[in-house]
């Protein structure tokens, strides 16, 4: 999977690759739009991750021409502007996602892998933990084999979880991820604990083993090695 | 002080309309004195001529004139008693010429004709002058409410012609929208004081977009610059969250932190929209239909009101319809809602009403603890709650201000009632 991300502030773009890596993407990470367009003619990429303030001119620029060379990439607007027009704009043009600035590190990698996924070439929608398969085409779970029913939010936290195994998900970016800002923050920790709560338990009753941890008062890490604490 | 206002011209026209009144009133009482002396004169003349006449006939004849009956002249017997007096009086009798009965100015004088003393009656027909004096009191009357009412008109159509550029400035200032680059028509006006202050206005608009801009550009460049540095410091702070090592450590200072980068994104992020708002960004004013719009949202903040055992009764009437920015009647109705959950209690349902006219939200839960004329102020807060910015509910006052809404709150059965009414504009 190849990532090209154009970002000029190289501090964050280094972070987003290191971040990427982590997941196994191969990134490379260009500054300016000139660098981009070089890029995209020579490689191919799966996704580009584009700032819309470049020094050179803007992150439309790009999504231009990769709309008009007919790329096969994703494309993930990364802006620090909370504009509705650039918003619509970009998504006009056809980018698959909008993100901004300051965004959390788990929220990131789940919209990148949503994305690499409807892009990928065996187009093979599922996320696979362990005993839990979970098929993204029709929003169906199994675990054990067996059909296991989640509400929606339930369904949106678990896959949440499934793109950002061994991270450490805080409550905060669990809430943005399922409610946006229809919610306070400071009341997202009740509603959090909730979903939790649910989801781990159905997932327990259903033969599932209990990936779910909650660590220092922050939030939870789904995974399976939490034998050393 | 509250003065009445009126219009530049109705005041300009009421000043004159006294003005004319008052010396329509003067003009009419020196004309009507002066033709009271010219009758009096001449009628004193008529006498003296007849008194003139019949005491030279007296004088000559020795006898009295045969008179007619309305005149008497008597010869005085006793000459002890006399009254030099002269003694006009006006009375009505039936005139002989006209078989009516008529207005008459009776004199009566005492006069000597050789060492001989006598009465004289007089009588002098008034009627005619009276009859004059009306119809020329009649039609200069006529003729001044004629005058005045013409110039009343001509002054009118002149002022209006003369200070038609002054209300088209007017009427240019009140199109202005700041932000807007509509096309301004030049007025031109031949009026030396109306082309200064036309100028002037241009001045003034051209700067207040400048700053605007420049305003505008800040708070762009301030949340794009500070957003970036954000990113990167909770990102290296999420890396250090995956750190069990330095978690283990340091867990309580990270955390903390971490809330005060979120509070500190989040409030970027709301100042920023209300900035936004506040320069009239969002002027996509529609008609909304409130029911529709209120439902899709409640499908999505139903559950949280469930986890807090919190029903919500809605009852819109499909006819309530708001004039704004669709964003913007979207931030109105997270917040509102929002806000309602946030501080509702589960003794009883949040209830949204809404009629043809009003919009009502509420939720129950305790007394505020701060004077209520606060509750939309920025950073007020029911508690120092660190995940509250305290700016929502001043979002949406300052979303009504500018849209010609009304939003009031009222605290009853121990209820908290947002209320929202259009504004009739005139």
């Amino acid at each position: 999977m190849k990532i090209l991300l154009v970002e000029d502030n190289r501090e964050l773009s280094k972070d987003i690759v290191q971040l990427l890596e982590e997941k196994y993407f191969i990134v490379e990470s260009t500054i300016t739009v000139a660098d981009a367009i070089e890029k995209l003619n020579s490689y191919k990429y799966n996704l580009v991750i584009v700032d819309i303030g470049l020094p050179d001119g803007s992150g439309m620029d790009v999504i231009k021409e990769i709309k008009s060379k007919r790329l096969n990439s994703g494309i993930l607007i990364l802006t620090a502007r909370n504009s509705i027009a650039d918003k619509v704009q970009g998504l006009d043009l056809g980018a698959d996602d909008y993100i901004t600035k300051p965004f959390h590190s788990a929220e990131l990698i789940a919209r990148v892998k949503a994305i690499v996924r409807r892009f990928a070439p065996d187009n093979n929608d599922v996320l696979q933990f362990e005993e839990i398969i979970v098929n993204m085409q029709n929003n169906s779970l199994k675990v054990n084999n067996r059909e296991l029913v989640l509400t929606r939010k339930e369904f949106d936290l678990l896959v949440y979880f499934l793109f950002n195994v061994r991270r450490l998900l805080t409550k905060e970016s669990i809430a943005e991820h399922l409610w946006g800002d229809h919610i306070d923050q400071a009341d997202s920790f009740d509603f959090v604990y909730n979903h939790i709560k649910n989801l781990r338990k159905k997932l327990m009753n259903a033969g599932c083993r209990d990936y779910i941890k909650a660590k220092y008062g922050m939030g939870y890490i789904f995974g399976n090695n939490h034998e050393e604490k | 002080m509250n003065k009445k206002q009126f219009r530049l011209l109705s005041k300009a026209m009421l000043i004159f309309f006294v003005f004319i009144i008052i010396a329509f009133s003067v003009s009419i009482f020196y004309l009507v004195h002066a033709m009271d002396i010219f009758i009096e004169k001449d009628l004193e003349h008529s006498f003296k001529k007849s008194e003139f006449r019949l005491s030279s006939y007296i004088q000559k004849h020795h006898t009295l004139p045969r008179v007619p009956e309305h005149i008497k002249i008597t010869l005085l017997q006793d000459t002890t008693i006399i009254n030099y007096s002269i003694e006009y009086k006006d009375t009505v009798m039936l005139s002989f010429r006209s078989n009516q009965e008529e207005t008459f100015r009776k004199k009566t004088f005492i006069r000597k004709i050789d060492n001989n003393f006598y009465r004289f009656e007089l009588v002098k027909h008034l009627e005619d002058f009276l009859k004059l004096r009306a119809v020329i009191f009649r039609s200069i009357f006529y003729a001044f409410a004629l005058l005045m009412f013409g110039v009343l008109i001509f002054n009118y159509l002149l002022s209006g012609m003369l200070f038609k550029p002054f209300y088209l400035i007017i009427e240019e200032m009140q199109k202005f929208r700041i932000g807007t680059n509509s096309q301004r028509q030049n007025i031109n006006s031949s009026t030396i004081e109306f082309r200064e202050l036309e100028n002037m206005v241009v001045e003034m608009t051209n700067r207040i977009n400048k700053d605007f801009q420049n305003l505008k550009e800040y708070t762009e460049n301030m949340s794009h610059e500070l957003q970036t540095p954000l990113t990167i410091i909770r990102n290296k702070l999420e890396k250090l969250m995956a750190d069990e090592i330095v978690m283990d450590k340091q867990s309580r200072s990270i955390k903390s932190i971490y809330n005060e980068i979120n509070h500190l994104s989040n409030l970027g992020k709301t100042l920023n929209l209300l900035t936004k708002i506040e320069n009239g960004e969002f002027q996509q004013t529609k008609t909304i239909h409130t029911k529709f719009v209120i439902e899709k949202h409640l499908e999505s903040v139903q559950e949280l009101a469930s986890l807090k055992n919190i029903d919500i009764q809605t009852d819109i009437s499909e006819e309530h319809t708001i004039n704004m920015d669709p964003f913007l009647f979207d931030i109105v109705i997270k917040n509102l809602i929002r806000n309602s959950i946030r501080y509702g209690t589960n003794e009883g349902p949040i209830t949204i009403h809404a009629d043809k006219s009003e919009l009502i939200i509420g939720n129950f839960g305790q007394e505020l603890k701060f004077p209520s004329n606060q509750i939309f102020s920025r950073f007020r807060k029911l508690d120092q709650n660190p995940g509250s910015l305290g700016l929502g509910l001043a979002i949406v006052k300052k979303i009504c201000d500018l849209n010609n809404l009304t939003i009031s709150y009222n605290y009853s059965d121990n209820q908290h009632w947002f209320v929202i009414n259009s504004v009739e504009v005139v």
